[in-house]
């Protein structure tokens, strides 16, 4: 869900900006620091040197205009669609890595931090040696706004994605994935979990 | 539970990206492909958002840099620089609600010959001054406090900072060799070439000593035209490359408005006077071609009192000698053919004590350690994307993307058409990450800049 604060296209209002002052160069303004001197401010202006951003000067290509950015690390909720991958697993059984053989996963735990409302998806993905193809589950996980307490209360919470019907074939691999302006979320850790098959691999 | 259950953990720490072996063998902590994620004290996160915060300058032009410097009024000055000219953030932009370019940007002067040059800029802030230049003959120069004109006339009883140019009663450049008060009346003027004129109003004032610097060749801007290389025949210089170091200003691979481009030639300016680069005017000013080695000068930082001189199959180190004739000493670390170099001009950021450039086979971090291989298991595919780049790749060093959050980043930007992919480097976590930003390329290094 876009936030409304932070248009992505377009100068928004920026919380780490504090309103205007008013006339800086009135000396009975409460808004002026104590150290800075106005009587030295020249006629080319300048800044008091409060506050800063880490700045980018960027060309949009869209429409040809210039504009510098700020990266707020205050907000992860990002203006760009993204992924993170882990890598294919061969899952040990037994101390048997099961190399080339099916593995039936149910159960994802996942352990996540609440910044915010926000939508993203948990996928597994594997290989199917029958049919020469790979498959992939997705499930979406909504982090919702919660009546009767803080949110986001920006701690550490638990979900349990069910798998069914089970996701069954070869190294299972899990990726999140997520829209743009979706919302703020961090990943703790994530356990994936499932089953060997217990066939004979010929 | 089935004896054939199993359980597969993924938490922090995360190292990033990992190409270099099949997804199904890479450690559990690498990825084998992400995008737009940050990887933070063991947690794995979209990154953090960008948002237009500043409108651009009037001119519609790409901004080339917007960095912030204190003039000698211990007053800020956020500044952008196009290939119009100058341009300062108006200390009022927060009035207008959306901030528009008008209200924006203030122009500080428009260079004399439109459009300027269109390279990401080379800057330093020396003496409470900004300096800068990005591929044309001039090395530019703002105090962030005179606003018309270039140099100011000569003021009786008026402090002056060393390096200030004024213009004399013979309309010759005169440059402070030191700070000091001038005298209540106009002192004879010298009029050659590094000829010196006392100017005093006596104790306790220390008494100025001007220097004679050559005919007013400023274009008629804001600003001052600080690379005056032959003040006889009013020639001058910019670079691309410029540094500090040692208290002298440095200009690598010059651009000069006699005999064009040397891509071999560093220049410096005397200690403590970065408004004089004529040998003839003083002695402590000079320059050198690097023609011992066969490529040319594509970046340089300063690490103490060390420069690094990144050459497209080498590196140069150079170092102070503490001779006014001869300041510097030369060492290239090797001068091979082939080599460890720097192959994208603006893709090499220092922050401190490290650097950190591209190489034709893999990206290095620099320091007067030694050097180190950073490129680690993502070499392959931030190769793959710097082979495919529409543009110059641009590169920085971001210690913190805020105050409170520390996120101590090289961060590597890489136009591919319409659209920018930008490879980051967790310099703690020696991780790296991938980000993507469609309708963007960025014009500039980033930089923590001040907006009030």
């Amino acid at each position: 869900m876009p936030n409304p604060n932070y248009p992505p296209n377009g100068p928004g209002p920026n919380p780490n900006i504090p309103p205007s002052p008013g006339n800086p160069t009135s000396p009975s303004n409460p808004a002026i620091p104590s150290n800075v001197q106005p009587q030295y401010i020249t006629s080319t202006g300048g800044l008091y040197g409060l506050y800063g951003a880490m700045m980018a000067p960027y060309l949009n290509t869209t429409n040809g205009y210039p504009y510098v950015i700020i990266y707020d690390p205050s907000n992860f909720n990002c203006e760009e669609a993204g992924e993170y991958d882990f890598r294919q697993e061969i899952p040990v059984v037994n101390q048997m890595p099961q190399e080339g053989r099916n593995v039936s996963c149910h159960l994802i735990i996942l352990k996540y931090r609440e910044l915010g409302v926000a939508t993203f998806s948990v996928n597994v993905t594997v290989y199917n040696r029958l049919t020469d193809t790979f498959s992939t589950r997705s499930i979406i996980v909504n982090i919702q706004f919660v009546k009767g307490r803080t949110f986001p209360d920006k701690r550490i919470h638990t979900r349990y994605i069910g798998l069914k019907p089970l996701i069954t074939g070869e190294r299972p691999q899990v990726t999140l994935t997520f829209n743009a302006n979706s919302g703020p979320w961090s990943v703790t850790s994530l356990t994936l979990c499932g089953n060997a098959d217990e066939l004979p691999q010929l | 539970m089935s004896k054939n259950y199993f359980e597969i953990k993924y938490n922090g720490s995360y190292k990033g990206v990992h190409v270099e072996l099949p997804e199904d063998i890479i450690g559990r902590e690498y990825s084998p492909y992400m995008v737009n994620m940050i990887l933070k004290n063991g947690e794995i996160r979209p990154r953090p958002r960008q948002y237009n915060l500043l409108p651009g300058t009037p001119d519609k032009q790409p901004i080339l840099i917007v960095t912030s410097f204190q003039d000698a009024n211990n007053v800020y000055h956020t500044v952008a620089v196009t290939s119009t000219g100058l341009w300062q953030l108006n200390r009022n932009w927060t009035r207008s609600s959306p901030p528009t370019a008008a209200r924006t940007w203030n122009l500080i002067g428009q260079y004399g010959v439109q459009p300027g040059p269109n390279f990401p800029v080379a800057n330093s802030v020396f003496i409470n001054k900004f300096f800068w230049t990005n591929g044309g003959p001039n090395l530019w120069q703002w105090d962030g406090i005179t606003s018309p004109g270039a140099a100011a006339l000569w003021l009786p009883s008026t402090f002056y900072i060393k390096g200030d140019v004024i213009i004399d009663s013979n309309k010759n450049l005169q440059v402070a060799n030191n700070s000091g008060k001038s005298g209540t009346v106009a002192p004879v003027w010298g009029t050659t070439v590094g000829a010196q004129t006392p100017d005093s109003t006596g104790t306790p004032n220390p008494q100025i000593t001007w220097t004679e610097n050559g005919k007013n060749i400023n274009s008629p801007v804001g600003y001052v035209n600080a690379g005056i290389v032959d003040a006889t025949n009013g020639v001058t210089a910019g670079a691309y490359f410029l540094i500090e170091l040692n208290s002298q200003l440095v200009m690598l691979n010059t651009v000069e408005s006699a005999g064009g481009n040397f891509p071999q030639r560093i220049r410096w300016c005397p200690s403590g006077l970065p408004t004089i680069w004529d040998p003839n005017v003083n002695i402590g000013a000079g320059f050198i071609d690097e023609l011992d080695v066969a490529d040319n000068i594509l970046g340089a930082f300063t690490v103490g009192t060390t420069a690094f001189i990144l050459r497209t199959n080498g590196i140069s180190e150079m170092t102070s000698t503490g001779q006014g004739i001869n300041p510097f000493a030369l060492n290239h670390l090797w001068a091979s053919d082939r080599g460890i170099g720097n192959v994208f001009p603006f893709g090499y950021a220092a922050y401190g004590p490290i650097g950190i450039f591209i190489s034709s086979d893999d990206i290095y971090n620099v320091s007067l350690g030694g050097f180190k291989r950073i490129g680690g298991m993502a070499r392959d595919a931030i190769y793959s994307d710097l082979a495919i780049t529409t543009g110059f790749p641009i590169a920085s060093i971001v210690p913190y993307y805020a105050r409170n959050y520390v996120y101590n980043h090289y961060r590597l930007t890489i136009p591919q058409g319409n659209n920018s992919v930008s490879w980051v480097f967790s310099i703690e976590d020696e991780a790296w990450t991938k980000e993507y930003n469609s309708s963007k390329i960025f014009t500039g290094i980033s930089r923590w800049s001040y907006i009030k």
